[in-house]
């Protein structure tokens, strides 16, 4: 620690930090206006000159260590002089748009104009600046407005990790330009940042000032991350825009393009507003009370006939919703519940809780491990923000970081090693890593139960990685990366989508003692996958509870089983359900198979909680008062009338789950875990067809998309090594035809520079069904034929 | 040297206007030429530290206008104060000088430049406004002329460049503030690309360079220098280890073939460049390996052979064709090439050894190894005397580092070197020489060899001579004297002279025409590189004598730029950029006792090493790169010294 005196008051601080971090820390104001907390300093705008006594000259705080003994004015004739100046010198040009520009009241600009007393604008320079397509069509910027503070710039490369932007052309006439490279993926990093209005948001039609809007803050329902959103709500009534902007954790300024601009879809004209009975005559409106005693008698009816039922439901839905849900089970003897959580987050939290690892964990913790291991998780589309975190402790900590994946994803740039795995082969990897850590006696010696076992199994598994398809180089820059220090492992679908490659990485684990020390966190794809995993018992595979012909009625809760599962496989199977009931938002591919339907909340209509993917419960609000009745008060009178008891409020039901426990695992011993490794090998002409993007919300992209901003970005892309392409004699963007036994789908391919061969990755769109059908189970990866169209 | 009218340079205010002849005083600060370019006298010269006006007929608001637009050609626009600031200023000047100027655009020109001077965040805008400041210091009269009678000014023509302390020192002429600057931004890609527009062997630099950058680093000045050539070994590496490569755009193809011999920095270069302009490019390289010393003379601990061949490669892939185990005068005559190509590019290096002159050197003794034949076995992988045991090397320079270094990793455990002067005057690396220290090199300073002791035919030990220094001599290192009488002798099995290399130019012949120096080098243009002979270019080793490879890389560039001029026009001549940097070189960039007002306490940043006992036995690379934050914090401490030099030039 180090002391130093500001405007006459000493300070105290830790070395190695800047005079503005100084004092900021002991609560002293220097106006900054380029400068922020997330980014590395940029000392552009040089507003926070301040003067060090027995320095001639200012210098700018934002870049200048603090030393001890130093004595720094930060307000005298001359430094006011100075700001002054260049706060013209700034507004030189600024085009009058206050009245109409979308950041009045919130511009920091204004701001600083104001507090420091600046009357006129005494400068003018001729500019001529055409206005240009930005980097998204989300966005729109504005040249004139524009103070080049180089936020944007950095935001986009220090933050997301892309390249979209840049300063172009010199002197007064720079202005930011998108660069060759079309990376943008529309996170609005750049707009969460832009301190003045030169990027604004440009979809939404109703705006709202800052004192006419209400910020409610509340967590996003597409992954699983947990990002609070700041929702702007004018009148109560309308959302003119969602914001991340102040300095808290888990997302601080970050969002995807799903947070920050895929809030719209709850007002889209296409929300169901009735309760609807579906009958051999046709679809008919209903009344609450009417529809919740066809739904009644048709249950007791099938359960009398001692039928089953089942429950699906969706993993975006809240812990109370869930818990409802279970409770409404319970009133019945044969009941099976099924949600898509299930895949991903079901099988790892199956497979850690038999190990005996509790995967919760602060997102803070990442920066606090020497190495870290990002597996079968691509991190471009789901889970944005993680990437950001994993980003920012490589950039401020010098964290190394692996990457396992058969694909280049958002981390592959910056890591220390990508390790291009064979799809599914990772079972290999990991096992030759265990197997030379215990060859080197570097295993850690915490006790777990199957030691000998694993030992045996492991013997003579050193070469392994080479099945995995991984080169001896790669292997040992990695294991040299992991023999010593603290270690993260965060896990995804590439891993869980194959039994074997997760026992494999958890066994790794637990020899390398990572769960007792690093962190172990599987990424939580939806948004309360880890909710409904915690709190319903034996929950199913979705598939299974469809074709399982003792389940005669379903509920179906905000779900739509044809967003993630083959049409073939399960059509046949909801045609024969005696009764199918469901709640949702839009009519979507399921809703012309339900005999009834009730309209569903959107996640700013509800109050509740979530459990996302780092173990911590985080809650929603109700930003919207939007009618009298709502999901959770349909299913609170439904459980009720079928004998269960009556909550009153969805904080009840918190109270109970809090009180029970409920979403904490439970601790036992660590032990190891069994898993087949399947070899797996491709014939001649066969490719793996990695499958992307399987969970994204149905809402935004299902039967249609109901949300504009993905509207507008979203597109199916299929993905090949240009080495295959050339082989083949391929030409990029040209159509081409992907077969199983199953199906095929054509679509015009896309050369990506670092794609493995025999590789093909798809992003699902609206597509989607075409692609689902190609196989017969929700398997990420698949083996397929390609031919020319 | 020029006659001054007025000079504001660097603090010191020499103002000859109106006074005698005998009266007039000369700058101490700064010297000009009297001529930039032949037939272009120097009337002025504006730049970073003043104003100097050498003639009467010198437009000032003219001179202001046009450096103030320069300024504003070269502001980069991250910063509010220069960037929007020096258009400002511009734009008032010209209403000056338009005739249409008042008051108070004086009075807000002064305001706006002292803004700008104090606020900008690099050298551009800092030292941009300085002689604007000074000319409304000492020259105000004529604004004030020119604002009441609203006259016009005059255009003159004018040159300039933009320049850096560090721009200047290096031999390649790096653009390092942008490179550097790039890194700070994590465009690590774009940095990469800014340092192949001068050279091609970005990771081989990043390792041996001798970096004269660093020593007129500014940051220097506040506290320690910027680590710039480990920063371009990160960027290297960077896209090294993501198996990238360079954005390859060619010229369209010239139908024009040039020929190189030598395979050495100075001929990859100018084989790279060239081919990148559409020439046909072949190398002809004696040696199975490419890479001349960097390859033969430095050993894999320092550079591994790994980066320089892949740096070959990407050389190779522009479309220069390499020819190996080609020994023009043995398999291929000079005058044959000099028929079939439309240029020739001697690049052959200098990688014999120079004598010591001691009695029994020229005896072939088994055990007396020159240096650098040495190295070349070491690095083809064999070791050049299995049965000796103890080494001792004479010399102070890098070779002789390298010599010792490289015995311990060939198993020799008694290592040992001698050398005339003292440890300060050595003129290798300073971290090189600490390197060795460490991994247990024993130090014989002050002793000179005087003969080689053999039994039969084999080495058996040295006999030395004491030495004290004398008076410095002109390389202004204090001269090294005999003390009589002071003969010993050192018992050794391996001796090996590492004192200096020489040019081996036996391929030429007397028919072809190419001149020599007297220390026999190829005689060649400073500027145009040219050898006596039209077509026939030279540069490198083989021109200067044993030099540093920055400076052939530099040279294998320009040689470039002049054959392409002289393939084009059939003229050579200096370029403007080349005019300049010998230009601000004779001004002097770089000032030591600048202050610099900036509380300082960063510490530079170091390369992790391996430990002298595990590294000294192994040939692994000893030093490993920086990491991203690393790298990032380091260039964030770059001070960005860019800044404008003008000449006002006559007919």
């Amino acid at each position: 620690m180090i002391t130093l005196t500001i405007d006459g008051k000493e300070v105290v601080t830790q070395e190695g930090k800047t005079i503005l971090e100084a004092a900021r820390q002991a609560g002293i104001y220097i106006p900054t206006l380029c400068y922020h907390e997330e980014l590395l300093p940029i000392a552009s705008c040089r507003l926070c000159v301040v003067e060090v006594e027995g320095y001639e000259k200012p210098m700018t705080a934002c870049n200048t260590l603090a030393l001890a003994g130093i004595s720094v004015y930060t307000n005298t004739e001359r430094i006011k002089a100075m700001r002054e100046e260049f706060l013209k010198i700034i507004l030189t040009n600024h085009p009058l748009d206050c009245p109409q520009c979308d950041k009045g009241g919130e511009c920091r600009l204004q701001d600083l104009v104001y507090e420091q007393g600046i009357e006129k604008a005494p400068y003018f320079a001729e500019r001529k600046l055409d206005e240009e397509a930005y980097a998204t069509p989300l966005i729109r910027y504005w040249p004139h407005r524009c103070i080049l503070c180089g936020r944007c710039v950095r935001a986009c490369r220090e933050i997301s990790g892309r390249r979209a932007i840049d300063i172009s052309g010199k002197g007064f006439s720079a202005r930011i330009t998108p660069t060759e490279s079309t990376d943008c993926i529309s996170c609005g990093e750049c707009l969460s940042l832009c301190p003045v209005g030169a990027l604004t948001e440009a979809l939404s039609p109703i705006k709202s000032r800052p004192w006419q809007s209400e910020k409610v803050d509340t967590t996003c329902c597409h992954c699983g991350f947990g990002c609070r959103l700041t929702m702007t709500v004018l009148n109560g009534e309308v959302i003119t825009k969602v914001v991340s902007e102040s300095p808290t954790p888990p997302n601080f300024t970050s969002l995807c393009v799903r947070g920050r601009f895929g809030f719209d879809f709850v007002e889209n004209k296409k929300r169901l507003k009735n309760c609807e009975h579906r009958r051999a005559d046709g679809v008919f409106p209903l009344s609450y009370s009417e529809a919740m005693s066809i739904i009644i008698d048709n249950l007791k009816r099938l359960a009398g006939e001692g039928k089953g039922i089942g429950i699906l439901l969706s993993p975006r839905v809240t812990n109370e919703e869930v818990f409802l849900l279970v409770q409404l089970a319970r009133q019945f003897n044969h009941t099976k519940m099924a949600s898509s959580a299930y895949y991903h987050t079901g099988r790892a939290m199956e497979a850690l809780r038999k190990a005996g690892i509790d995967p919760s964990y602060d997102y803070e913790k990442i920066g606090e491990c020497d190495t870290l291991i990002v597996a079968g998780a691509g991190l471009l589309i789901n889970n944005h923000v993680l990437a950001n975190q994993i980003r920012k402790a490589v950039k401020l900590k010098g964290i190394r970081l692996i990457v396992v994946d058969p694909l280049p994803g958002a981390l592959t740039a910056i890591a220390d090693v990508h390790l291009q795995v064979n799809p599914k082969g990772d079972a290999s990897l990991f096992n030759a890593f265990s197997c030379r850590l215990l060859q080197e006696n570097l295993h850690y010696n915490g006790f777990a139960e199957g030691f000998g076992d694993v030992v045996s199994f492991l013997k003579d598994k050193e070469e392994d990685f080479k099945k995995a398809g991984i080169n001896r180089d790669d292997f040992e820059k990695a294991y040299r990366l992991l023999k010593e220090g603290t270690i993260g492992v965060i896990f995804g679908s590439g891993i869980t989508d194959c039994e074997g490659s997760l026992a494999a990485l958890i066994n790794f684990c637990l020899l390398r003692g990572i769960d007792e020390n690093g962190l172990v966190m599987p990424v939580s794809h939806q948004a309360n996958a880890r909710g409904v995993v915690a709190l319903v018992p034996e929950l199913l595979a979705p598939e299974e509870l469809i074709n399982d012909d003792s389940v005669a009625s379903l509920i179906i809760y905000e779900d739509d089983p044809f967003s993630y599962l083959p049409s073939g496989e399960i059509e046949g199977a909801l045609r024969k359900k005696e009764f199918i009931a469901l709640c949702d938002l839009f009519p979507s591919f399921v809703y012309p198979f339900a005999h009834l339907l009730w309209p569903a909340s959107s996640f700013v209509e509800k109050e509740g909680t979530f459990l996302s993917g780092d173990g911590k419960i985080r809650e929603l609000k109700k930003v919207l008062p939007r009618g009298s009745f709502e999901s959770f008060d349909f299913l609170r009178e439904l459980l009720f009338r079928l004998g269960g008891k009556n909550y009153a409020r969805p904080t009840e039901v918190t109270q109970e789950i809090n009180e029970g426990n409920l979403l904490q695992g439970v601790k036992r011993g660590r032990r190891y875990i069994s898993g087949a490794v399947r070899e797996d090998a491709l014939k001649d002409g066969e490719f793996y067809l990695i499958r992307r993007d399987f969970f994204m919300n149905h809402h935004l992209d299902g039967k249609e998309t109901y949300g504009r901003a993905m509207a507008k970005i979203g597109k199916e892309e299929l993905f090949m090594s240009p080495d295959d392409a050339q082989e083949l004699m391929i030409g990029h963007g040209q159509e081409v035809s992907v077969e199983t036994e199953r199906g095929s789908i054509t679509l015009p391919v896309t050369l990506k520079k670092g794609m493995k061969r025999g590789i093909l990755e798809i992003v699902l769109f609206r597509r989607r069904t075409e692609m689902l059908n190609l196989s017969t189970r929700p398997d990420k990866v698949i083996k397929v034929k390609l031919r020319k169209a | 040297m020029q006659e001054v009218i007025f000079s504001s340079w660097r603090g010191e205010v020499v103002d000859n206007r109106g006074l005698a002849a005998e009266e007039r005083r000369k700058p101490t600060k700064i010297q000009l030429p009297s001529e930039f370019r032949a037939g272009e006298p120097i009337k002025a010269f504006v730049g970073w530290d003043g104003l100097v006006i050498c003639d009467v007929d010198v437009d000032i608001i003219d001179l202001c206008v046009k450096y103030t637009e320069a300024l504003q050609e070269e502001s980069c626009g991250k910063c509010f104060p220069c960037r929007v600031g020096t258009r400002l200023v511009a734009d008032y000047l010209k209403k000056i000088a338009n005739g249409t100027g008042t008051e108070e655009d004086i009075e807000a020109i002064e305001r706006l430049a002292s803004s700008i001077s104090a606020g900008s965040k690099c050298s551009i805008g800092q030292t941009g406004m300085v002689p604007i400041l000074h000319a409304l210091q000492f020259y105000r009269d004529s604004f004030v002329t020119y604002v009441r009678e609203g006259r016009k000014a005059k255009e003159g023509t004018y040159r300039r460049s933009l320049t850096a302390p560090c721009m200047n020192a290096c031999p390649s002429s790096l653009d390092i503030p942008r490179y550097v600057e790039e890194i700070s931004e994590l465009k690590f890609a774009d940095s990469l690309e800014t340092i192949r527009q001068s050279i091609c062997l970005a990771g081989t630099l990043g390792r041996v360079c001798i970096r004269p950058c660093e020593s007129n680093c500014r940051r220097a000045n506040v506290d320690e220098a910027i680590s710039i050539k480990y920063l371009k070994r990160f960027v290297a590496d960077w896209e090294m280890e993501r198996k990238g490569g360079p954005k390859i755009v060619k010229g369209p193809k010239t139908g024009c073939k040039v020929a190189i011999i030598g395979a050495g920095p100075a001929g990859l270069s100018c084989g790279y460049y060239l081919a990148l302009w559409g020439y046909g490019v072949t190398i002809f390289e004696k040696l199975p390996e490419p890479g001349g010393m960097a390859a033969v003379g430095i050993p894999d601990y320092r550079l591994p052979r790994s980066v320089l061949r892949r740096e070959v490669d990407i050389v190779r892939s522009v479309g220069v064709d390499i020819q190996y185990g080609v020994e023009i005068g043995k398999d291929l005559k000079f005058s044959e090439i000099r028929k079939n190509y439309d240029a020739v590019f001697i690049a052959v290096g200098a990688q014999g050894s120079s004598p010591m002159g001691v009695e029994g050197e020229d005896a072939n003794y088994r055990g007396f190894i020159p240096g650098v034949k040495y190295l070349l076995d070491i690095n083809m992988g064999k070791d050049p005397y299995p049965e000796g045991k103890k080494v001792v090397v004479v010399g102070g320079g890098n070779v002789a580092i390298d010599c010792v270094r490289s015995s311990f990793r060939i198993g020799k455990s008694d290592v040992n070197l001698v050398y005339r002067r003292s440890k300060a005057e050595m003129p290798a690396d300073p971290v090189e020489v600490k390197d060795a220290e460490e991994e247990g090199v024993k130090f014989h300073f002050l002793c000179n060899p005087t003969k080689i002791l053999a039994k039969g035919d084999r080495v058996v030990g040295v006999e030395c001579i004491r030495m004290e220094l004398g008076e410095p001599d002109q390389s202004g290192r204090r001269r090294p004297i005999p003390v009589p009488g002071s003969e010993f002798v050192i018992e050794t099995d391996i001796l090996i002279p590492a004192i200096g290399q020489r040019v081996d130019l036996s391929f030429l012949e007397e028919a072809d025409g190419i001149k020599l120096t007297r220390w026999g080098t190829i005689e060649s243009d400073g500027e145009t590189f040219m050898t006596s002979q039209p077509g026939i270019f030279a540069a490198g080793d083989c021109v200067t004598g044993p030099d540093v490879l920055v400076r052939a890389t530099g040279n294998g560039k320009r040689a470039a730029e002049k054959i392409h001029q002289y393939l084009t026009t059939g003229k050579v001549e200096a370029s403007l950029e080349e005019k300049f940097r010998i230009l601000f070189s004779m001004i002097g960039v770089y000032e030591k006792e600048e202050k610099i007002w900036i509380v300082g306490g960063s510490k530079r940043a170091h390369l992790p090493m391996l430990p002298p006992e595990e590294r000294k036995w192994t040939f692994a690379e000893v030093e490993g790169g920086f990491r991203i934050n690393e790298a990032v914090g380091e260039a964030t401490r770059c001070l960005r010294c860019y800044r404008l030099g003008m000449v006002a030039l006559g007919r």
